[in-house]
């Protein structure tokens, strides 16, 4: 876990220079899958806060991180929410939070990055209220053989410079996990997708 | 955290880098410019895939033009693509987004890469015609997988 938070420290000040191309292609689309937020949220990998432009105004969000630099980037954005964000530097594979808590869990691009994705998931729904829901936009592993041949090789070098795989089968692991996948939508190819579970 | 500028609208490169250097009072201005101009993304793509393809197909004429065995110089096109398509992925990412470089480029690099390496050990094949080539591979690719979006997304 260190090693991984000292690696997202070191790329939270080129993370907005990185990412300014997804939030331009991805903001109508999870703009869209944000407004299934509701009651007490648990935002798991907040980053520098990107996402929060996209979110409906006035929830009350718990957003957690393990890098206290994207945590810091994060804080004038959490500001600028016409809503309540409340900052935790935590990892997402253990947190410090009670059983059944969260009414709603939301995760963006984080479970191509955490060490164990079903840990980290079996954790989620520790938290998760029995009637809460998982709201996930992630990237996944394509199932066409070229585009995946494509996202393997890409990942060896992901992995080495910020720790993201793109070859993780995001959607087998919530499974494995113990939730159900009640919402499956594809965002770019079969490749990034907006996706909804339940326990 | 004071003085850390936030996006008022939305998160891309442009405007994070007008918030950063113009100052405040002027920044409005420059922000409308950049809604008024902002690129076509799908337009932005089928440019993409028909750059990269023809830059590969230079690349890759340059270094292998005149090579006498067509099956060893389709394995350094291929190469050579791939190799190239990389710093070119880094470069575009922050402005197209990473899966719709990454996935377009993969495939024009080592598709290219390798047809373009074969055209090369022809004899007397003029670069025009390799770099022609790769420009219309580049766009079938960027095509193909519009479509192919376009299919998975209305699934």
């Amino acid at each position: 876990m260190s090693s991984q938070k000292k690696s997202y420290d070191g790329v939270a000040r080129f993370f907005d220079c990185f990412r300014a191309g997804d939030m331009r292609r991805w903001g109508p689309d999870q703009r869209a899958l944000f407004k299934n937020l509701k009651g007490r949220v648990l935002y798991i990998g907040i980053g520098t806060g990107q996402e929060i432009v996209n979110f409906p105004a006035g929830l009350n969000i718990t957003a957690v991180d393990m890098s206290y630099e994207m945590l810091t980037r994060a804080r004038p954005r959490v500001q600028n929410y016409r809503g309540n964000i409340h900052l935790h530097q935590m990892d997402a594979q253990s947190t410090a939070f009670r059983d059944n808590t969260f009414d709603t869990i939301l995760t963006v691009c984080v479970l191509c990055s955490v060490q164990q994705p079903v840990v980290c998931l079996e954790e989620l729904k520790r938290v998760l209220k029995p009637d809460g829901e998982l709201v996930m936009f992630e990237h996944v592993l394509s199932k066409n053989p070229v585009y995946a041949l494509i996202l393997k090789l890409m990942s060896n070098i992901t992995e080495y410079l910020e720790g993201t795989y793109l070859d993780r089968d995001t959607v087998g692991n919530t499974e494995r996990a113990g939730f159900k996948i009640r919402s499956h939508k594809n965002v770019y190819l079969d490749i990034v997708k907006a996706l909804i579970a339940r326990h | 955290m004071t003085g850390y500028p936030v996006p008022p609208y939305d998160c891309n490169l442009w405007t994070i880098t007008i918030i950063r250097i113009i100052p405040a009072d002027r920044q409005q201005h420059f922000i409308w410019q950049t809604r008024v101009l902002k690129v076509n993304l799908k337009i932005a793509d089928f440019f993409i895939g028909t750059c990269s393809g023809g830059l590969v197909a230079l690349a890759v004429y340059q270094l292998l033009s005149g090579s006498s065995n067509m099956f060893l110089a389709m394995l350094l096109g291929g190469l050579i693509g791939m190799v190239l398509v990389l710093p070119l992925k880094f470069l575009l990412m922050p402005f197209f987004g990473a899966f719709e470089v990454v996935i377009p480029l993969g495939i024009i690099g080592m598709g290219v890469g390798m047809t373009a390496g074969m055209l090369s050990a022809i004899p007397n094949i003029s670069g025009y015609t390799v770099i022609a080539w790769g420009d219309l591979a580049g766009l079938m690719v960027a095509l193909i997988i519009y479509f192919s979006n376009q299919r998975l997304t209305n699934e």
